[in-house]
Order: C-alpha cells, then sequence, then structure tokens
C-alpha cells in the first residue's frame, strides 16, 4: 500500500482511539451518570474533524487526485 | 529535589496531536507530569539523553522514525535509564508487540482496543508515586512506626 494512504489510516485511527476515550466508550458508569465535560466534548469533536480530514484526504488519493 | 517524591514523570513519543493532546490531559487528572514530547525518534532519542522520566509512552509510528528506534535506544543506548517503556500503538500486529518486548517494552497497549488501560496504567503508576511520597512525608512512617 503506498506510503502516504497508510500513513492517513493511522491519523483516521488515532483519531477514532481518541473519540472512543473521550467518549468513555469503555465506562461502566450507568448512562444517566455520565456527564462529558465541555473538554472532553471539544477534544472528542476535534478527535472527529481529525478523522474526517483524514479521510478526505485519503479519498483523494484513492481518486488519483493531487495531495493538498 | 528529593527524585522519589516528585510526582510521575512523563514522556510521550507520539505523533498525533490529539493523542498527545488526550495523554497529556490523562496524566495531569492523574496528578503526573509531563516533562516532554516528540514527534520523532530522533528528537525523542535526543530529549531523553536529558530527561529522566519515570515513564515514556512510546507509539511506534512516527512523524519520522519509529518508536522501536526508541525501544532501542533505552534498551541499549542506556538513555533514560529506569524508565517504563509503554508502546501505546494502533500498530499492534503480534510481530510488533513481540519486538517491543524483546526491546525491552514493560507494557504493549493497542490504541484502538486498549486505550482505557493505557490510561489506567498511568493512574496506577501516578497514584504509587503520590503512596511512596507520603509515606517519605510522614514521619512515623519514615521512624518505622507505622
Amino acid at each position: 500500500m503506498e506510503l502516504g494512504v497508510s500513513k492517513e489510516l493511522y491519523k483516521v485511527m488515532d483519531a477514532l482511539a481518541a473519540l472512543k476515550i473521550d467518549l468513555e466508550c469503555e465506562s461502566n458508569l450507568p448512562g444517566d451518570a455520565m456527564v462529558l465535560s465541555a473538554t472532553r466534548s471539544r477534544d472528542a469533536c476535534a478527535a472527529l474533524v481529525s478523522a474526517m480530514t483524514a479521510i478526505k484526504k485519503l479519498a483523494a488519493m484513492l481518486d488519483g487526485e493531487p495531495r493538498q | 529535589m528529593n527524585r522519589a517524591a516528585t510526582p510521575l514523570q512523563v514522556y510521550v513519543v507520539e505523533d498525533s496531536d490529539i493523542i498527545r493532546r488526550l495523554l497529556t490531559s490523562a496524566i495531569e487528572s492523574a496528578g503526573g507530569e509531563l516533562v516532554g514530547a516528540a514527534d520523532s525518534a530522533r528528537q525523542a532519542i535526543h530529549q531523553l539523553q536529558e530527561l529522566k522520566p519515570h515513564l515514556i509512552l512510546i507509539d511506534l509510528v512516527l512523524a519520522s522514525g519509529s518508536g522501536f528506534e526508541v525501544l532501542d535506544a533505552l534498551q541499549t543506548g542506556g538513555v533514560a535509564r529506569g524508565a517504563v517503556g509503554v508502546v501505546f500503538t494502533n500498530h499492534a500486529a503480534t510481530e510488533d508487540r513481540e519486538r517491543s518486548f524483546l526491546l525491552g517494552a514493560s507494557y504493549f497497549f493497542d490504541k484502538s482496543t486498549q486505550g482505557h488501560q493505557a490510561l489506567e496504567l498511568i493512574n496506577k503508576m501516578a497514584a504509587e508515586r503520590r503512596g511512596r511520597a507520603s509515606i517519605r512525608a510522614d514521619p512515623e512512617v519514615r521512624n518505622g512506626q507505622g
């Protein structure tokens, strides 16, 4: 696989891994006891933006368009 | 300053801003201290020659070089002697895990599936250091009466 493609894929995975932690996906807390702080919400949003940016770049690479 | 009384000092080798921020937040929440960070193997090895962190979190895929180079420097180059090396990566095939342990890593966590376990380890190590510091600060314990 092209190096640029795998690098972008790792960026997507990093962003999703961060999102999973920010959203407490593995927490055993009951739903009504979970409070997501503004900081965590913003971090989760930043992770989503990063994943989307990397996926967009990947799509462009796979379409053969010049990288941004 | 007495090294045993300092909070858990952590160095992060990670090229993802998002993961670095997440780890920094986890380290500070646990009462630890981020003493440095690098996004490349060369920068990490250079800085770790001066720093003496208790814990080093290492991603395998870096902006340049790899986490294996950092592990190798820790194991054979006498860099950051005594630090606990923890690999935290999405590059988590069996051979990556085995190679990391061969190069002296104490723990290996897959970012996708073991993120919380990595954060729990940071919490546990920070709590252990706090415990050690409070034992040293307690005169009764220091005099063997505790």
